[in-house]
């Protein structure tokens, strides 16, 4: 009895080791989406995981979103205060980027709704 | 009586008991906010589960985790989340009995463990199903993490209610 005890306690703890390596080696973003906000409505949806730029031609101005590297920021905007352009990269669920002046905000979500899951 | 159930009155009585629980577990369950990781639950009814392959057979706990299923889903669930719960428990009951098979009865923890990874492992399926997407099984590592946790804590509630409990339930109700 001990023998399987330690064997199956042995096995557990190498699975878990491995799920620890796996999410730090390479699970930064995984099937997360950037959602584009322009006064409170969602108008574009970009994948965080696909390098790509997006210019924003709103009434209050123009803001350019740029993904790379699984992060994402603004690279360009002709707000005066310039808050947005100089905010650091983000990446993780739940970060936002906020252009105050242009009413646009930038912000990561999952995919799956987190009612989904019994 | 139906062939091949054993209508043994007082394995159902037992069963109807396990489902009782069962459902009462989850309910209670479900009051309690996944923290964390999204969608980790304790997973607490598996201790059901586990307790009924143990004492009542293959058939009868696949009855008890079909109506359970099937009654939550019903009175506090959605269509999605009965997918999700369906999949998840048919995942984890099929390997949970073929594990009960094979260990001795200390070793219940270890199927409980076994059950919780391959329940999310069957959720994620569900996901994928849904929503047409790969992607989400980059959430099976840290899935994994949550599962051998809350596995480990119902393995060991239901191991020590069998060390205690075992022994009674088999002379009075198998």
């Amino acid at each position: 009895m001990l023998k399987t005890q330690k064997f199956w306690i042995a096995i557990f703890i190498v699975l878990l080791a491995a799920c620890v390596l796996c999410v730090f080696l390479f699970n930064r973003s995984g099937g997360e989406v950037v959602e584009i906000y322009h006064k409170d409505e969602l108008i574009c949806e970009m994948d965080l995981n696909v390098n790509q730029t997006k210019t924003f031609k709103l009434d209050e101005g123009v803001n350019v979103v740029e993904v790379k590297d699984g992060s994402v920021y603004v690279k360009s905007a002709d707000c005066k205060n310039q808050i947005c352009v100089n905010s650091s990269p983000v990446s993780s669920v739940g970060s936002v980027i906020v252009c105050a002046p242009h009413s646009f905000t930038v912000k990561i979500a999952s995919q799956v709704s987190e009612d989904a899951y019994v | 009586m139906y062939k091949g159930i054993k209508a043994n009155y007082k394995r159902l009585c037992l069963a109807a008991l396990f489902l009782a629980l069962s459902i009462a577990i989850f309910v209670l369950e479900s009051f309690i906010p996944p923290i964390g990781i999204p969608g980790a639950k304790l997973g607490l009814s598996n201790i059901v589960t586990l307790l009924a392959l143990i004492y009542l057979g293959v058939r009868l706990s696949a009855c008890i985790l079909f109506l359970r299923i099937i009654i939550t889903a019903l009175f506090c669930g959605t269509v999605i989340s009965f997918v999700f719960s369906l999949l998840g428990g048919v995942f984890a009951f099929i390997i949970m009995s073929v594990m009960l098979k094979l260990l001795p009865s200390k070793l219940i923890w270890a199927t409980s463990v076994m059950g919780a990874v391959f329940h999310n492992i069957g959720q994620l399926l569900a996901a994928t199903i849904m929503i047409n997407n790969i992607s989400v099984w980059y959430y099976l590592p840290i899935l994994t993490i949550a599962a051998i946790a809350t596995g480990v804590f119902t393995g060991i509630a239901a191991q020590v209610t069998d060390n205690r409990l075992g022994k009674i339930v088999r002379e009075k109700f198998c």
